[in-house]
């Protein structure tokens, strides 16, 4: 991160101490990161989205800054752990950008809190189990606390986690929340109102065609020649894997930076 | 927009006089073949990414029978000879091997090349482009049924600029019509046996469902998939900062590298 120094600090949230940095001005944009990521893990497109509008990262349960509490992990208390921190720094609405886990978490915070979502950037996440590739199940089974050694996520864990003794707890409490299984129902999505940017890489953890039911559930897949754009949009990044969306900053940015700079959509229209 | 060829010329093939136009010089890579859109001419499919494409390859853009500079005979417009005319005329050039970039109706058309001259094709994008009829929106090939010679301006326009027999847009209108609307589609079969890397891309809001073009990406064994936010098929082209960056780097890629 090469820009101005953040404003950092911590939000007593739901029994936990939430770690938050933010980055430049404007209209706020709220930063959920993948599992076992930390802010500074999202890569390039973060300062670049800091230079046009204000950037919150949060640190979710367990990662990065923020310790881990005495209670699972799951979409729904990380999406109410996020509300509380929003509420906590009087952020009444904000546009959120939303990667994996943290796509997750933004769509539970769509759900569960809707006037706090103004639009929503959700990239590579499910809905569902059967959103994801099938030996993704077999490769989460596999993992352990000791292959992160030496990567940079486990560097910067180390570098800024309150407990880096905790790592392996972090790793339990993922696997459990990965494997256990996700079936949110498909009129959970369809209601959330906010305008939504649905984002994976052809070769994502995400199905392409479970990327393309969630575009539909939220309003897209019209032939926009004759129907007019639709609110939900979809894009699909080429020769690009799971890990490799982050690094489409060339790509992601002036998509995103369009979508959400395009005037909010007329109530009741898409 | 200044789209300076440096070589135009007729080619006769299958009968025909065949337009094309040359647009960059030869750096000794290979060439890339542009395929307009169906009722368009090259300028109107290609005229804001060209002179980028042009910039560091050599590039070779003709016009099917009955379209732009290239006047009509009388057969009907059909897939398979609008790949087996392409094919020729490159033989013609001297092209032993060349990309391809099919748009719309001519991604089909660059398809029906990869099937039926696959010693010709090295790497195909194809964007727009549906490979049977039901991966268009219904409503799509309802207006095409009722489109009139009259809706379409802007390409009549650009026609009339070019061709040789400016009254025959109303052929070309009818000819593309039906060419699109009885469209068979490409056998499966025919298609899993594509060895060419493909790209295939589509706007979200494309004249072809997002799910088609899916499939297609799942039935290429070397396809990779870029699907455009807030685009129609209209659009498609226009989006060429996109366009161009995608389109670039599949190319460059050496051929061992795409999945």
């Amino acid at each position: 991160m090469t820009d101005a120094a953040p404003q950092t600090g911590y939000a007593p949230v739901n029994g936990l101490d939430m770690y938050y940095e933010i980055h430049g001005a404007g209209r706020p944009l709220l930063l959920l990161h993948g599992a076992y990521m930390t802010v500074g893990a999202m890569g390039p497109v973060v300062p670049a989205l800091a230079e046009t509008r204000q950037v919150i990262g949060v640190e979710f349960q367990g990662h990065g800054h923020t310790a881990d509490a005495d209670r699972p992990l799951t979409y729904e208390q990380m999406a109410d752990d996020t509300a509380a921190l929003m509420k906590h720094l009087e952020i009444e609405e904000a546009d959120v950008f939303a990667y994996s886990l943290g796509g997750g978490v933004s769509l539970q915070l769509a759900i569960r809190h809707p006037g706090l979502v103004r639009k929503l950037v959700v990239a590579s996440a499910t809905f569902n189990s059967g959103g994801a590739h099938p030996e993704m199940f077999e490769m989460i089974e596999t993992i352990t606390p000791e292959m992160f050694e030496g990567s940079p996520w486990k560097e910067e864990y180390d570098r800024v986690a309150p407990n880096p003794g905790d790592f392996p707890t972090l790793v339990e409490k993922l696997k459990r929340l990965d494997l256990t299984p996700q079936d949110w129902p498909p009129e959970s999505i369809r209601g959330i109102a906010a305008p939504t940017m649905v984002v994976i890489g052809d070769s994502d953890a995400t199905r392409p065609e479970h990327a393309v039911e969630m575009f539909r559930l939220l309003g897209g897949g019209v032939m926009g020649d004759l129907a007019g754009l639709p609110n939900a949009q979809l894009a699909v990044l080429p020769a690009t894997t799971h890990v490799g969306v982050m690094e489409r900053a060339d790509w992601l940015v002036p998509m995103v930076t369009a979508f959400l700079d395009a005037p909010m959509p007329e109530a009741g229209s898409g | 927009m200044t789209n300076v060829a440096s070589q135009t010329g007729y080619a006769s093939v299958n009968g025909l006089d065949m337009y094309y136009e040359i647009h960059g010089s030869d750096q000794g890579g290979v060439p890339l073949v542009l395929l307009h859109g169906g009722f368009t001419t090259i300028d109107v499919s290609f005229g804001k990414v060209l002179p980028s494409l042009a910039r560091s390859r050599r590039v070779i853009a003709v016009e099917q029978q009955a379209h732009g500079h290239t006047a009509d005979i009388a057969r009907p417009l059909d897939f398979e000879q609008m790949a087996d005319d392409t094919a020729a005329l490159l033989r013609h050039l001297g092209v032993e091997n060349a990309d391809f970039f099919g748009f719309s109706d001519s991604g089909i058309i660059a398809l029906g090349i990869a099937i039926r001259h696959p010693e010709l094709v090295l790497k195909l994008v194809v964007a727009g482009t549906n490979f049977n009829n039901d991966g268009l929106y219904p409503e799509f090939l309802e207006f095409l049924e009722h489109a009139s010679p009259d809706d379409m301006g802007r390409l009549r326009d650009a026609y009339t600029r070019v061709a040789p027999k400016p009254d025959d847009w109303p052929t070309l209108v009818a000819k593309v019509t039906e060419l699109a609307v009885e469209f068979e589609g490409w056998r499966l079969d025919d298609l899993r046996s594509i060895t060419a890397p493909t790209l295939v891309m589509i706007g979200d809001a494309d004249i072809v469902r997002p799910e088609h073009a899916v499939e297609l990406f799942r039935l290429l064994s070397r396809a990779t998939l870029a699907v455009l936010p807030d685009t129609d098929h209209v659009t498609l082209l226009d989006r060429d900062d996109w366009l161009l960056s995608m389109i670039g780097e599949f190319l460059d890629m050496p051929e061992q590298e795409v999945e």
